[in-house]
């Protein structure tokens, strides 16, 4: 019952062109460091979900534990959430 | 401030583990009602306060970060707070996290609802070394801040005078209006005429609000618009439709994220410039993280909760075993003295047999529960049920299960010995309701401790060399088989994607002892309830089943005359003694003996002719066409049939078909002998009776628990009726296998 526009993918997440931009899943990132997020490759309702909870474009949080694969833990606007594995290698980072 | 008499209605918001559950138990005490919103599992909890002769009206609204419908707790507090309209909501933030805290405050302003600011954990705050100007952020705000401590009740009747002189002046909704930029002002200005000019939902709601709804794709305001508004709604889609191609095109983002984005902007700017300040606000690692960096470490982690989790087995079992023991010697007590009061007959049968060990069995299990309840409610307050679900979600994702769901698993018996009536309901944890119904349908695969004793006797008698690597084996088959068979629920009737795992990790924290028995309290009533109704009517049923219709007059005076031949056969002066028992410190003469254990062989067969007669022996009988596939007869039959019931039961019917009278749990030994001698079983089938055992349909109490969590009566008949098939087939395979590689002779 849902049209289109509610339905789809919420960014693009296009491969950028530019070099230097140097997207990684979360989940391939270095623990202990600070991310920018570059986009997020999943569903409306998913990315509404995490833009709820404080995960959105443009936002930067710190990975904290990411030895542990891909369920991993970041803080962001000064709370710690688990991401599990079909969050985490859907959110594209860039170092920042 | 106000005459008196009046009654307000105050709703408490707040994110999860913000302290909301903890203020609302200190402000109402006992005095609270918990309930479920209709139809839904999600908890109400209703309390009142008296305060100079107004009635505060206190709604504990669910734990939410957002008030877009993106989950059924979010929808849940919303629709209260517009349909209902609180006099003032209490809006409970962390102190430790105001910046995340007051996300959900700038929704509730927002939507223009009165609200008092309870800026709660200041002690925790403070020794973190964090400053607040409550003044100051008041003024900003313009709203009322009171710090409070939820845990010792600091700041609690300042909070209550504040909510109180509020509610009275009966202020009006007065939305803030906060701007998103460049791109979504356009659009909501636009949408915001168009929902002005057809006043829509504009009795209730800001028009700006349910624009912004819009942009969000609310599914929940757009199906009202289109239901009432349809060309209206269009054109609200549309423009929001084309907000969010351009946001795409133009910058990679969505509108969600840019509302998002400039909340938080908001409210940075409102934290700034001394308001809040943080003493030493280094990259400084709080305990919770060092706790954090042993207790999620990806090898230490699962082993301190391997650690953790059978800790809290031990307390449940070791601790509970004493009250359980208490209450069943009560209830046998209760039974034995209404057996010596009661005449023989049907009413006395009804009521030792029939309910007081019915209810007995089932309210048995009540200590269990709670401390069962009280180790889950510890965990889930310290903050670590949260973490164990985070290490878990991978393995149970992979079955279709969530990180969750192993709680439910042990506390249902996955380390042999739980009950699945708790477990059942300790899926309440679980936020999903796909992996929710998937955990609570195979929650009962697991070796509860009603089940244990039957293996036990089972394995007693047919494996006697290897005792506990037969236990365990069972362990292990329980487990695979409880995860299999959610792996083939979830693609079957229960197909959907997992919900994807997003979970906020508390910081550790100290729960109250108060707010621990609370929580404790409230689950193991709401258990008890349950026994006084439907187990009670069941075991009633379950009762007739094996009584009726009783044996012929026919059998009956077949039976007395046997005992009166035996009696005949005594010399006349001792015919008293051999009929009532000798008389205490008298020794029996061997010939009286004799007689007595002739005539009691008698009762126990007319006991067994009695329950081969009964309905239940009769369905038993009829089932044997089919149950001879597995190699079950009669017997087994009813037995398994009773142990719908309740599963211990299993081992009374059997004791009663096999004619060894009543078999109490515990001194089976007879019943495991008989059994190993008599030429019907083998190892072949006695395995085959586990396995059925094992997997067959939960116990009554089970099923009770299964449809109120789930809501739906079919959930509960699925349940019986999957389980048994499954049991049903695979007890046949191992049967058959079995006499097909030459076993069981
Ligand atoms: N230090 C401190 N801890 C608190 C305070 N209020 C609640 N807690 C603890 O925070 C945890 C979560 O509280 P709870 O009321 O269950 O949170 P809810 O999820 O919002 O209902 C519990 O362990 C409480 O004991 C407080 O004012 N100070």
């Amino acid at each position: 019952m849902l049209n289109g526009w509610m339905r789809k993918k919420c960014c693009p997440c296009a491969v950028p062109k530019g070099a230097g931009q140097n997207r990684l899943p979360l989940c391939e990132a270095a623990t202990g460091k600070r991310f920018k997020v570059a986009c997020i490759d999943g569903g409306r309702h998913l990315c509404a979900r995490m833009a709820s909870l404080g995960i959105y474009p443009g936002v930067e949080m710190e990975l904290l534990c990411a030895g542990c694969g891909c369920p991993c833990l970041v803080r962001v606007h000064g709370s710690t959430l688990s991401l599990g594995a079909g969050v985490s290698d859907k959110i594209l980072v860039t170092a920042s | 401030m106000n005459n008196g008499n009046e009654q307000y209605l105050i709703a408490l918001a707040g994110n999860p583990n913000c302290g909301k559950t903890t203020l609302f138990n200190a402000v109402t005490g006992a005095r609270q009602h918990v309930g479920n919103y209709p139809g839904i599992t999600v908890e109400k909890k209703e309390g009142f306060y008296q305060l100079n002769g107004s009635r505060l009206r206190l709604v504990d609204l669910p734990g939410t970060y957002s008030l877009t419908a993106y989950s059924l707790e979010e929808l849940v507090a919303r629709d209260f707070l517009v349909q209902e309209r609180p006099e003032v909501v209490l809006n409970i933030v962390d102190a430790c996290n105001l910046e995340r805290n007051l996300y959900l405050t700038v929704q509730l302003l927002e939507l223009g609802i009165p609200v008092v600011l309870v800026l709660n954990m200041v002690d925790a705050a403070e020794s973190r070394g964090i400053e607040i100007d409550v003044e100051e952020l008041s003024r900003r705000l313009q709203l009322p801040v009171v710090p409070t401590v939820a845990r010792t009740g600091r700041g609690k009747d300042d909070l209550l005078s504040t909510a109180a002189r509020m509610a009275s002046e009966k202020r009006g909704w007065a939305p803030l209006h906060i701007s998103y930029g460049p791109d979504i002002d356009p659009a909501l200005d636009e949408m915001e005429k168009e929902i002005a000019r057809l006043s829509f939902l504009t009795e209730a709601l800001p028009s700006r609000w349910t624009a912004l709804k819009y942009l969000e794709a609310d599914e929940q305001v757009i199906a009202k618009g289109r239901e009432t508004h349809p060309e209206l709604s269009s054109r609200l889609e549309a423009i929001a439709a084309r907000l969010t191609d351009h946001l795409q095109k133009t910058l990679e983002s969505y509108p969600e994220a840019i509302i998002a984005d400039h909340r938080y902007g908001f409210i940075a700017a409102l934290l700034k410039g001394g308001v809040v300040t943080e003493k030493n606000k280094s990259d400084r690692l709080y305990l919770s993280d060092q706790i954090d960096r042993v207790l999620t470490n990806r090898l230490l982690g699962p082993v301190s909760m391997m650690l953790i989790l059978y800790m809290v087995y031990q307390f449940t079992f070791n601790y509970s075993a004493l009250p359980v023991q208490l209450v069943e010697s009560a209830f046998s007590m209760l039974g034995n003295r209404m057996d010596a009061l009661l005449p023989e007959g049907l009413i006395k049968s009804l009521i030792v047999s029939g309910i007081i060990d019915g209810v007995g069995g089932v309210i048995g299990f009540v200590p269990l529960i709670l401390f069962m309840f009280f180790a889950i409610a510890f965990l889930e307050d310290t903050g670590y049920l949260a973490r164990v679900a985070y290490m878990l979600d991978r393995v149970f994702r992979t079955f279709g299960l969530h990180g969750s769901s192993v709680m439910a698993f042990i506390i249902s018996g996955g380390i042999a010995g739980g009950c699945a009536v708790p477990g059942v309901m300790a899926t309440r944890t679980l936020r999903s309701s796909r992996e929710r119904l998937a955990t609570l349908l195979t929650a009962p695969f697991m070796n509860c401790g009603a089940k244990i004793p039957v293996f036990a006797m089972l394995i007693a008698a047919f494996f006697p060399k290897n005792r506990a690597s037969m236990m365990f084996l069972l362990t292990l088959l329980s487990w695979m088989a409880a995860l299999f068979l959610a792996k083939l629920i979830r693609i079957t009737i229960l197909k959907g994607p997992s919900t994807p795992f997003l979970l906020e990790l508390p910081p550790y924290r100290l729960p109250t002892f108060k707010g621990l028995l609370i929580h404790t309290w409230e689950r193991t009533w709401q258990y008890v309830q349950k026994a006084g109704t439907i187990i009670l009517a069941i075991s009633i049923l379950f009762w007739a089943l094996m009584t009726f219709p009783g044996l012929s007059e026919k059998k009956k005076v077949r039976f007395e005359e046997a005992r009166q031949e035996i009696l005949a056969g005594v010399p006349p002066e001792l015919r008293e003694m051999t009929a009532r028992g000798a008389p205490e410190g008298q020794t029996i003469p061997a010939v009286v003996a004799d007689a007595r254990e002739r005539i009691l062989a008698l009762d126990h067969e007319e006991a067994q002719t009695a329950l081969k007669d009964s309905f239940a022996g009769r369905i038993g009988t009829a089932m044997e066409s089919v149950s001879r596939w597995s190699g079950f007869d009669w017997r087994t039959n009813v037995a398994l049939l009773s142990g719908f019931a309740a599963k211990e039961i299993i081992i009374s019917t059997l004791g009663t078909a096999y004619s060894l009278g009543k078999v109490e749990t515990g001194d089976d030994l007879s019943l495991s002998e008989r059994l190993s001698n008599d030429p019907l079983w083998n190892p072949l089938k006695a395995f085959a009776v586990i396995v059925f055992i094992m997997l067959y349909a939960p116990c009554f109490a089970t099923i009770t628990c299964i449809i109120k969590e789930s809501g739906a009566w079919k959930w509960g008949v699925f349940s019986m009726v999957f389980n048994t098939s499954v049991a049903f087939l695979i007890a046949v395979l191992v049967y058959q296998g079995g006499r097909w590689l030459g076993l069981g002779t």
